[in-house]
């Protein structure tokens, strides 16, 4: 599915990934870990096309989407989140959500003929948003929020803020959702609540899709990845099993140590 | 919230999904048509010719503001040239009519033409300078063209104004009394108005607001902040075109300082009152404020001063005085409903 090839990434001489190599396989959820600056957001920077790396090569089903902007990369299907809120406040729930369609309502005639289309109420552009309203209900639904799509985005609890930053990536369909970590900021209780939705999404048999999760809270990350991914310095330090990257003693180390 | 969830989803078009503020847009809904309503039957009671070109200036005035609230309301480009996008509509359209004997209609496409150019313009400036920059290319534009009109005389009649404009007339029709013309201008606004209306209900609205909001969320969503910015700039500024050249059709007469600094302040402010991302409100304030400005002389003289109160009301006041008002007034019906329905 996705594959990083020796990626490196320096902003001017600091380097912040150096020689990075993962795969994700389809179906997958793939937590990393590791402490604050250990890249990992550099990483999913990376991926999604907001910094192209200095060196290396990022693949998404065999062809290559380094460098590519972070529209081509959305419109192949890999979405993120963000560490902080990136919400409207202004719009409720739903139209956040529906906000995240934008790519696939300008496809087929661009942004111009589109917003003509839509004032003139042409029925390519009225089907247009219906399919946009179904794919953001159904996003809706799958983190929970559907009772609350009518309230503003000020009226909601951090959580379920975060749970609506999820269903706006939702709202396409991706066969790629990497989370930014989504749990920063949270309870105990209500981090592990999010975690068990990311989990039930990632095996939803329906829609089949990898989860690319980026977490600090080592445990929980443990308890539902197929595969774990360990950073430090900019350098993966361990990939595989979550039982034997978390009983790495190297991996401990540094994890407490980062703590 | 459990009534919302409970309704089909055939009483919820996905078009009205769009920017469902439940009560104040139910309220908006069939306060817009009511309006338009009294405004076409206002001529009947109305004697006074003077009023009824107060009133029409003042819709074209909330037509350039509606406009402005693309830009400005919506994506939050602090945009300062709107009345200069007005200027050069008018100033495009009276050139072209009296000079080069183009008919109204050709002239006024022209004027949109223009007017949509230069907003391209400054959009080109969006990408290039970012916040308190681009206020101060806007500023520079609204200047800089203020000056060129006043100064070329030849082409523009100067700082006296251009007089001795035609009237309207539109393929055979003549507009040619105040009644005619009052009912060009209301016209004008209703169709304005609903095109702004559709514009902020569709996609594109919602992508205005993102961008207003967050560049980096728009860029990870596929939206591009600039083609969003420049698209909301030229829509906005051609639509400021086209109130320009109705402006000379009505008042047969333009003067630069209609479309220097001063107006392009007050649309701003107008927008900022009216709720940022308020059609409605925007539309209200202007068209009040006109009258206002006409109708008590005495108070022009003490205008910014007025508006500078408004304003300090408006920032203790979230979401604009209009919406604000007319949400707390409705509130209370809200209720009963709500419990009728339990």
């Amino acid at each position: 599915m996705l594959e990083a090839h020796r990626v490196s990434k320096a902003f001017g001489g600091v380097s912040a990934l150096d020689d990075v190599s993962f795969r994700i396989d389809s179906g997958e959820l793939v937590g990393v870990i590791g402490p604050n600056g250990s890249g990992k957001s550099t990483l999913i920077n990376v991926i999604t096309g907001f910094y192209p790396p200095t060196s290396g090569d990022v693949l998404l089903n065999g062809a290559t989407i380094a460098g590519a902007p972070p529209a081509a990369i959305r419109g192949k299907g890999v979405v993120r989140t963000f560490q902080n809120l990136r919400l409207v406040d202004e719009m409720t729930v739903l139209e956040n959500t529906i906000a995240g369609t934008y790519l696939e309502t300008v496809a087929g005639g661009g942004l111009v003929w589109n917003t003509f289309a839509a004032v003139l109420g042409f029925r390519a552009a009225r089907s247009k948003e219906k399919l946009a309203y179904e794919k953001a209900t159904a996003a809706l639904d799958a983190v929970g929020l559907h009772d609350k799509r009518q309230l503003l985005v000020s009226k909601l609890s951090y959580g379920d803020q975060k749970r609506l930053e999820i269903a706006r990536a939702l709202a396409i369909r991706p066969k790629l959702l990497i989370l930014d970590e989504p749990t920063a900021g949270m309870g105990e209780a209500e981090a592990e609540e999010l975690i068990g939705l990311t989990a039930a999404l990632a095996r939803d048999t329906e829609h089949s899709m990898c989860v690319f999760l980026v977490e600090h809270r080592l445990e929980l990350v443990l308890q539902i990845s197929d595969r774990a991914i360990v950073m430090d310095g900019g350098r993966i330090v361990a990939d595989g099993a979550p039982q034997v990257v978390g009983a790495d003693p190297h991996v401990r180390q540094i994890y407490v140590g980062g703590e | 919230m459990t009534m919302t969830a409970a309704r089909p989803y055939t009483q919820q078009t996905p078009s009205r999904t769009g920017m469902i503020r439940t009560k104040v847009s139910a309220a908006l809904r069939y306060g817009a048509p009511f309006a338009i309503a009294i405004a076409f039957l206002a001529p009947l009671f109305i004697e006074s010719r003077l009023t009824m070109q107060v009133l029409a200036i003042a819709y074209i005035n909330a037509a350039v503001v509606a406009g402005l609230v693309l830009s400005l309301g919506y994506t939050g480009l602090l945009n300062l040239s709107q009345g200069t996008f007005y200027g050069l509509g008018a100033y495009t359209t009276a050139i072209l009519v009296t000079d080069q004997g183009f008919g109204f209609l050709p002239a006024a496409l022209c004027g949109m033409v223009v007017s949509g150019c230069a907003g391209m313009l400054l959009a080109l400036a969006s990408a290039r300078v970012k916040g308190d920059y681009f206020v101060l290319v806007s500023l520079a534009i609204t200047i800089a063209v203020a000056q060129l009109i006043a100064n070329l005389p030849d082409l523009t009649g100067g700082r006296e104004g251009f007089f001795g404009l035609p009237e309207m007339s539109v393929l055979g029709l003549r507009f040619d009394n105040p009644t005619h013309t009052y009912y060009v201008c209301v016209l004008l606004l209703a169709v304005v108005y609903l095109f702004v209306h559709r514009v902020t209900k569709c996609f594109l609205g919602r992508a205005m607001l993102v961008v207003r909001y967050d560049d980096i969320a728009a860029r990870s969503m596929g939206i591009s902040p600039f083609k969003i910015r420049a698209f909301a700039l030229v829509l906005s500024s051609t639509i400021a075109g086209l109130a320009g050249a109705v402006l000379v059709g009505t008042l047969q007469f333009i003067r630069p300082t209609d479309f220097d600094f001063n107006p392009s302040f007050m649309f701003t402010l107008y927008v900022i009152i009216g709720g940022m991302a308020s059609l409605s409100g925007a539309v209200i304030v202007a068209t009040g404020f006109a009258v206002l400005n006409e109708q008590f002389t005495t108070i022009s003289d003490y205008r910014i001063g007025v508006i500078g109160l408004v304003v300090l009301a408006v920032v203790f006041t979230r979401g604009g005085v209009v919406r604000d008002t007319l949400q707390k007034l409705l509130r209370n019906r809200g209720r009963r409903e709500a419990i009728r329905h339990a």
